[in-house]
């Protein structure tokens, strides 16, 4: 561990992680699951992920600082975790998968008509695999430049203002909904933040000064305000009806882009979109990467990675094949925010069972000394 | 050394397949500009009125679809015009007569006639919009006259109908005074339960198209127009007005002007709602137009001179806008058609559950809506 990450890169990370290809239909999702002023709602599910992140500083102040993988095989047998472990690096894998398929299809429809998905898919899956063969410190770096690419769409936003109109928020809140109110709409609205909890794989990349859980939170922060403006612009340029019936809002208000030089640069700027994605799907694997790691210490160097790759191809061209048009990467979501919620509630505990442990074996220890 | 030359090998293997994989993917979406027709324009009307009355029965719900195709380097259109059910069903039919391969990507505009429109021009909308070649920019247009005629001419101006057509509604959007109807100012109007859409018409003359009024809907169907010589009020009605030009012709009797023109004028909108009424109350509101402008032309008896009889002029234009924008408003109301929002304020001022119980185009109908128009004339030009 040469060099250590610090707070302006974790920030970026998890920023460029959280923004992925959800973003596009997240205005439409609000209008559907959450209702009229939205944004109130993802608020209030951003601060949901914010206490998530807790839990998750909580795994590092009491595990002290070791990796999540250390913590577990101090409490848990080896021989219990290893199918734990291979059964998260592929669902992992297949998040990445889902990830880069969902991208694809949609990029699919807007440029490449009679190309084949799984010849792009291929190509995504090759720049996957360049990134994860380099160590999570380049891959860092690579999201700073893909971060700065991104982030400077943002100043676009004021284009909209010409038909923009505070009447089409409505005064009322919440209503609307197309099934009313349940758990499971307000998560499809919530797995737009997932992403923050691979923050547990930055442990041992980081040290005191890194200030982590700063740089975890300000990266969600800053997600969480480029939602908003998303939600934003969609809720006062659609009105709320149209919303629920626009597949992808965002891709809408591309299009709605008009240059005395130049107009629909909606497809121009999908390419760019190409970057959080990519940047999401090599960080699931790298978890993958990550976890396979422990099951198989001895591997050979980048045999995982190729691994890994060949997998996440696998998974990308069966969904592809047996599910062109479902949407699966939200079910996939879904279990992962589950999954961002159970094991930072189950390492706690290990983690300070492993403190008791450390604590009676360095009393032995200094008593036997 | 067996280890590096693996090495190298492993690297040519890879290059040679991102290589493959470049110019394999370089195949298939090939798109060459003179193998392409660019559809410009679609024309849609009703069948049935169009062809004789043997294929009348056979004709029922079907379209005629007509669509201009430009031709490269010409001032030139190629015309194709069939019967189908739907838009792409023509296109197949189109795709078989053309040398080239027809897309939508560079679609200007979709005109509809009257007759189709007052059935509803939802369904035919909704099959553009699923497309993704298809801006959202397109102008929704309803033709008044023979839209086939329109389509397939040459006109002096700007050459083919679509070009022509394109430029014009542009140029009078820039203005303010006709609204924006595009694909995505429909279907958000179309969508919204507080405003309906709204379009303009357009109608053929000796040597040129001419905007005939503004097109008034209920949800998708096209049931009556502003005309012409008031889609400057109604652009007041719906919204602001940048650099408008108004010509007022007073009525003789109870103005003491004959005719004014005011220039590169301003407007701004306010509405307010007075009460969401019901049961036996109508709903109240007041609209309080501002306008600012330039007076560039003026015949009557008020000397400009004076600053008292500068300022009558101005009440003289207040209530003259006033009784215009008032009869606007009993056009749309008559025809149940809010097409400037004002159902979106009466819904931000009520309950969500009461304002879905509302049936707002009956009472936007019997809405009494008070309208304040506020004049300022900032200048009278080089003269005094």
């Amino acid at each position: 561990m040469t060099e250590k990450l610090n707070v302006f890169h974790i920030a970026l990370l998890i920023y460029m992680i959280e923004l992925d290809i959800t973003i596009f239909s997240l205005s439409r999702v609000v209008a559907e699951n959450i209702g009229t002023n939205g944004w109130v709602g993802v608020i209030l599910l951003s601060a949901a992920a914010l206490v998530n992140i807790w839990m998750y500083r909580a795994v590092y102040v009491v595990g002290k600082g070791r990796s999540v993988h250390e913590i577990a095989e101090t409490v848990v047998p080896r021989a219990l975790l290893i199918p734990c472990y291979m059964a998260l690096s592929l669902f992992w894998i297949a998040v990445g998968a889902l990830v880069g398929k969902n991208f694809i299809t949609l990029y699919q429809m807007l440029s490449f008509r009679s190309t084949s998905e799984i010849m792009i898919f291929l190509f995504y899956c090759v720049l996957i695999y360049c990134l994860l063969v380099k160590d999570l410190y380049s891959i860092v770096k690579a999201t700073t430049v893909f971060f700065l690419i991104t982030f400077a769409l943002n100043i676009l936003a004021p284009y909209f203002s010409r038909d923009w109109s505070l009447t089409r928020f409505t005064t009322s809140f919440f209503q609307g909904t197309e099934k009313g109110h349940s758990l499971a709409g307000w998560t499809e609205v919530f797995i737009v933040n997932i992403g923050y909890e691979l923050c547990m794989f930055l442990f041992p990349y980081v040290d005191r000064k890194s200030k982590l859980f700063k740089g975890v939170v300000a990266g969600h922060l800053l997600n969480t305000s480029v939602q908003l403006l998303v939600v934003f612009i969609a809720f006062g340029f659609f009105s709320f009806q149209q919303l629920q019936v626009m597949e992808y809002p965002v891709l809408n208000t591309l299009e709605y882009f008009e240059f005395p030089f130049i107009n629909r640069i909606d497809n121009l700027i999908y390419c760019v979109f190409l970057f959080p994605n990519l940047v999401s799907s090599v960080m699931f694997c790298y978890a993958a990467l990550a976890t396979m790691r422990r099951v198989f210490p001895k591997a050979k160097p980048k045999l995982l990675e190729r691994g890994i790759a060949v997998v996440l191809f696998g998974a990308g061209c069966v969904s592809i094949a047996l599910n062109p048009f479902g949407n699966l990467l939200n079910n996939a979501y879904y279990l992962e925010t589950i999954l961002a919620f159970l094991i930072p509630a189950l390492l706690i505990p290990a983690a300070y069972r492993m403190r008791r442990k450390e604590r009676s074996a360095g009393h032995e220890e200094s008593g036997s000394g | 050394m067996r280890s590096r030359a693996a090495g190298k090998l492993s690297r040519f293997l890879a290059l040679l397949l991102a290589l493959l994989m470049l110019m394999m993917t370089g195949c298939s979406d090939q798109r060459i500009i003179e193998k392409i027709g660019f559809i410009r324009t679609i024309g849609l009307q009703a069948a049935a009125e169009d062809e004789g009355e043997e294929e009348e029965e056979e004709n029922t719900g079907k379209i005629k679809v007509t669509i201009s195709i430009p031709k490269t380097k010409e001032q030139d259109v190629i015309v194709y015009s069939t019967v189908s059910k739907t838009i792409r069903q023509a296109i197949k039919v189109f795709d078989l007569q053309n040398d080239r391969k027809i897309v939508n990507g560079q679609l200007r505009q979709i005109v509809f006639d009257t007759a189709l429109s007052r059935k509803g021009i939802w369904k035919y909308l909704d099959t553009l919009m699923r497309d993704g070649s298809v801006g959202n920019r397109v102008h929704v247009v309803i033709a008044e006259g023979d839209l086939n005629h329109m389509l397939s001419r040459n006109f002096e101006q700007s050459g083919p109908a679509g070009e022509y057509i394109d430029n014009l509604l542009r140029t009078e959007r820039r203005m303010g005074d006709v609204p924006d109807s595009n694909l995505y100012t429909f279907l958000r109007d179309y969508k919204d339960d507080g405003i309906e859409p709204s379009a303009s018409i357009l109608k053929e003359t000796g040597n040129s198209l001419i905007v005939n009024g503004i097109a008034l809907f209920q949800e998708d169907r096209y049931v009556g127009k502003i005309d012409a010589e008031e889609k400057i009020y109604f652009g007041m009605l719906l919204g602001n007005i940048r650099a408008g030009d108004m010509f007022l012709d007073y009525p003789d009797k109870d103005f003491v002007s004959e005719d004014s023109t005011l220039m590169r004028f301003n407007s701004s909108r306010k509405l307010k709602v007075l009460s969401v009424g019901g049961g036996a109350q109508p709903p109240k509101e007041k609209i309080s137009l501002k306008l600012t402008g330039t007076l560039l032309e003026y015949n009557g008896g008020l000397d400009l001179e004076s600053t008292a009889e500068r300022h009558q002029l101005e009440d003289e234009i207040e209530k003259f806008v006033q009784l215009k924008c008032e009869a606007v408003l009993a056009t749309m109301k008559e025809l149940k058609s809010d097409a400037i929002g004002v159902g979106q304020h009466v819904r931000n001022a009520m309950p969500y559950a009461a304002w879905k119980r509302l049936d707002w185009p009956e009472e936007f109908a019997r809405s009494q809506i008070e309208v304040h128009v506020d004049v300022h004339i900032k200048s009278f030009g080089k003269l005094q």
